[in-house]
């Protein structure tokens, strides 16, 4: 497929310009190809749905055990899933650093958070019943930030630590059931809600029925130009991790995507196109980028923050034991060496040309593993490092990250 | 020569690494030049201390039978931990976030399987394990009423904590003549010093160059208290007392005292209404936050703060880099500092 029609087949099916800048519009602001419309409704009635029932909300950071939530009939809204979609609404987010600035927030730490906090305290968004925090990706931020905004709207507060010592797993599976024992506590003692583990062990079945079928997608998806800087990354952790516990509407979504691929409704790369790897997180508020690969003939065929949003299911008979076994065992909670040989083992199922490793200001989590995965992955691949913000345009360095890029590009070529 | 162990916490586990027969320093005072920018291996926006630890301890753990404990719960020098594996002898325990019963647990099977890996740990005498604790508790019981009776610099005392922290075993009568020794050289504080803004430091203090800017500090402000862990804040603590019996009471006692000695905005049981307690027992009238470049630590505290009307105190923040400090630039700041609560006192 050959740039300029992959640039029309982009324009045609991937862009929409809200009319009005409200929440609303924000979370309109997906995607609208076939399966990911799928996705937009979900969003707009879940965003209904926590409107209307505030006495359920819990904000909750990314990569949360929401299945808990969910067995109580909670509602959990993501903070960092709304903050990425709205980052992608040309105009609102100079605004949302601004805000965040005048709380307080220093300019070194991550900018999804900076995002959060200055989008929610502007109090347009649902309201919380509870705000529940803690360490799930391995991001202090996360709990950070979701501090401030429960002492800003004076909610209960509660936060969960995930411990990483990697020597001792038994001990470190113990830890974290307790956490989350603690947490269904701190739920039912600050809701009207119980939980019911029978309920919890089918959310578990479910997760574990359809995360197959996102391996298949992953699998389609790596011959398909991937949409990394539009509503993909976003559209795909809103299902998987928002959800996660609705089979009727993550099996319908995934039923949906799979149809699209395979019937080639989206533009495949063909064989003399270069494909690329990205590591770390897109540049959301550059959506030009793909547009400036096409030109070139690249597309990216893997985004490996994908990884970090579906952890693997697993199979116990106490459904609390699962939570906590597939949270410890989720991409972001292993050592750096685990997470190379996850990488290493989606490249060698496809060709790749080269990879991208983009660190994000401010974020830990990808920033220490950058020298390593990038000096272990040299010895098999062109590779670049990319400093840059996936949230915040002001640290992008636009033309900076071209000249990478195209450093890269001509690198393949040698 | 003794192997050396290095320690990254200030908790009471080097008690036992000790009297197995290590020398043990604690990370903080190693004071070499550093050029952080020749180091390829961590990328530029790393936590300090980690860089710290790569560029100074490591290349000195170059004999094995020397190593290196990071006893944290930070998340970065827990990814560090994960990337020194093929360099240096290391280990690593991780001091839950949490202070729940289990986490108890969790801490104290970690220490426990620390112990049973090494066989002159497991070895150590019970009764010369008690001495030492019994010993360091005194040590720092002494070190506090000097410290109460502003008898000393406030650098001078920092300095003394270092001592007891990295002292040898048996060296309780030595380190107390040192302490003396440091009481009768160091200049006591002039009478103006009443008139001085009182302040509390919150944040970290763990390299040497920093003592310039704590110097300046002691210069201008009443510093009533600090929450470094080797500084106040270590003095302070409100140490669980538990007579040690046995291997499993010493646990206890490390466990107990690790996971409730800190002041930490990281830990999920941190109240920032505890700053509240510190305000009113000590009648603060501003505050200063020491922040190390991309450290996550206490970035957060001063929104956090500020989301509480009452406390109603000067927040000054300082963003600390140890390669290019910018002391004068900071120096400066504090003196803005100074003289806002002194028009403050006055309004």
């Amino acid at each position: 497929m050959d740039a300029s029609k992959f640039i029309r087949f982009s324009f045609k099916h991937l862009m929409i310009k809200p009319v009005r800048y409200t929440a609303s519009t924000v979370a309109s602001w997906i995607t609208k190809i076939k399966s990911d419309q799928i996705i937009y409704e979900q969003y707009c009635k879940f965003m209904r749905e926590c409107y209307r029932n505030s006495n359920r909300v819990a904000w909750v950071p990314f990569v949360y055990p929401v299945e808990i939530l969910y067995s109580m009939n909670l509602l959990p809204f993501t903070t960092e899933i709304f903050g990425s979609n709205y980052a992608r609404v040309p105009g609102l987010i100079p605004d949302a650093f601004e805000r965040a600035f005048q709380i307080g927030l220093s300019a070194d730490s991550c900018s999804f958070h900076h995002a959060s906090v200055g989008i929610f305290s502007q109090n347009i968004l649902p309201k919380a019943k509870i705000i529940l925090g803690g360490t799930p990706t391995g991001c202090e931020d996360q709990y950070h930030s979701l501090r401030i905004l429960a002492k800003m709207f004076k909610t209960k507060y509660y936060a969960i630590d995930i411990p990483r010592n990697y020597s001792g797993e038994k001990e470190k599976f113990e830890y974290f059931k307790n956490e989350l024992y603690g947490l269904i506590e701190f739920c039912e003692k600050e809701t009207e809600f119980k939980f019911e583990k029978e309920e919890l062990r089918k959310i578990n079945s479910c997760y574990r029925g359809v995360y197959y079928k996102y391996e298949k997608i992953m699998e389609l998806k790596a011959d398909v130009p991937a949409k990394l800087f539009e509503g993909h990354f976003t559209a795909i952790s809103s299902v998987l991790v928002d959800y996660v516990g609705s089979l009727e509407r993550i099996e319908k979504y995934f039923d949906k995507a799979i149809k699209d691929f395979n019937y080639l409704k989206f533009p495949t790369m063909g064989d003399s196109s270069k494909r690329i790897a990205w590591i770390g997180h897109p540049i959301i508020p550059l959506r030009k980028l793909q547009y400036f690969l096409a030109e070139r003939n690249a597309f990216i065929g893997y985004q490996e923050f994908m990884e970090s949003t579906v952890p693997p299911p697993s199979k116990r008979d106490d459904p609390i034991e699962e939570v906590a076994e597939k949270y410890l065992s989720a991409y972001s909670n292993v050592p750096i060496e685990k997470r190379l040989d996850v990488i290493r083992k989606r490249l060698s199922k496809h060709r790749y040309d080269g990879i991208v490793y983009m660190t994000s200001w401010g974020c830990h989590q990808l920033n220490s593993a950058a020298s390593y995965i990038v000096e272990n992955l040299k010895e098999d691949y062109p590779v670049v490092l990319i400093d840059s913000d996936s949230c915040n345009i002001k640290n992008v360095g636009e033309e900076q990250v071209k000249m990478r890029l195209e450093a890269l590009l001509e690198l393949i070529e040698q | 020569m003794k192997p050396i162990s290095f320690i990254q916490s200030s908790s009471p586990i080097d008690e036992i690494i000790r009297l197995a027969d290590y020398t043990v320093k604690h990370i903080w005072y190693i004071s070499e030049s550093r050029s952080f920018n020749e180091i390829n291996f961590l990328p530029h926006q790393y936590c300090q201390l980690s860089k710290h630890i790569y560029s100074t301890i490591v290349p000195k753990i170059s004999n094995r039978t020397d190593k290196l404990l990071i006893m944290s719960h930070c998340s970065e020098l827990n990814r560090l931990h994960s990337l020194l594996d093929e360099i240096c002898r290391h280990d690593f325990i991780e001091i839950p976030r949490s202070s729940r019963k289990h986490a108890q647990v969790y801490l104290e099977k970690q220490i426990k399987n620390y112990i049973n890996n090494d066989s002159s740990l497991k070895s150590v005498s019970i009764s010369q394990l008690e001495q030492e604790i019994t010993d360091r508790q005194n040590l720092i019981k002494y070190l506090k009423e000097v410290y109460k009776k502003k008898q000393m610099k406030y650098v001078d005392l920092l300095s003394l904590v270092h001592v007891i922290l990295d002292r040898e075993v048996a060296s309780f009568q030595k380190i107390k003549n040192e302490i003396d020794k440091k009481l009768s050289s160091s200049s006591l504080r002039d009478k103006k010093s009443v008139d001085k803004p009182s302040i509390l430091i919150l944040g970290e203090f763990w390299c040497e160059e920093i003592i310039v800017i704590l110097e300046k500090m002691d210069e201008l402000f009443e510093i009533k208290k600090d929450t470094f862990e080797n500084g106040l804040g270590f003095l302070c603590q409100e140490l669980k007392e538990i007579s040690i019996e046995d291997l499993k009471s010493y646990i206890n006692f490390v466990v107990l005292n690790t996971i409730k000695s800190k002041f930490n905005p990281s830990l999920l049981d941190f109240k920032v209404e505890e700053i509240n307690n510190l305000i009113e027992q000590n009648k603060i009238e501003g505050i200063i936050i020491v922040n190390y470049k991309f450290c996550d630590v206490y970035t957060f505290l001063a929104p956090l703060i500020k989301q509480i009307p009452e406390f109603d105190l000067p927040i000054l923040e300082i963003e600390l880099e140890s390669e290019g400090l910018g002391i004068e630039q900071v120096k400066t700041r504090l003196q803005a500092f100074q003289e806002c609560l002194l028009d403050r006192r006055e309004a």
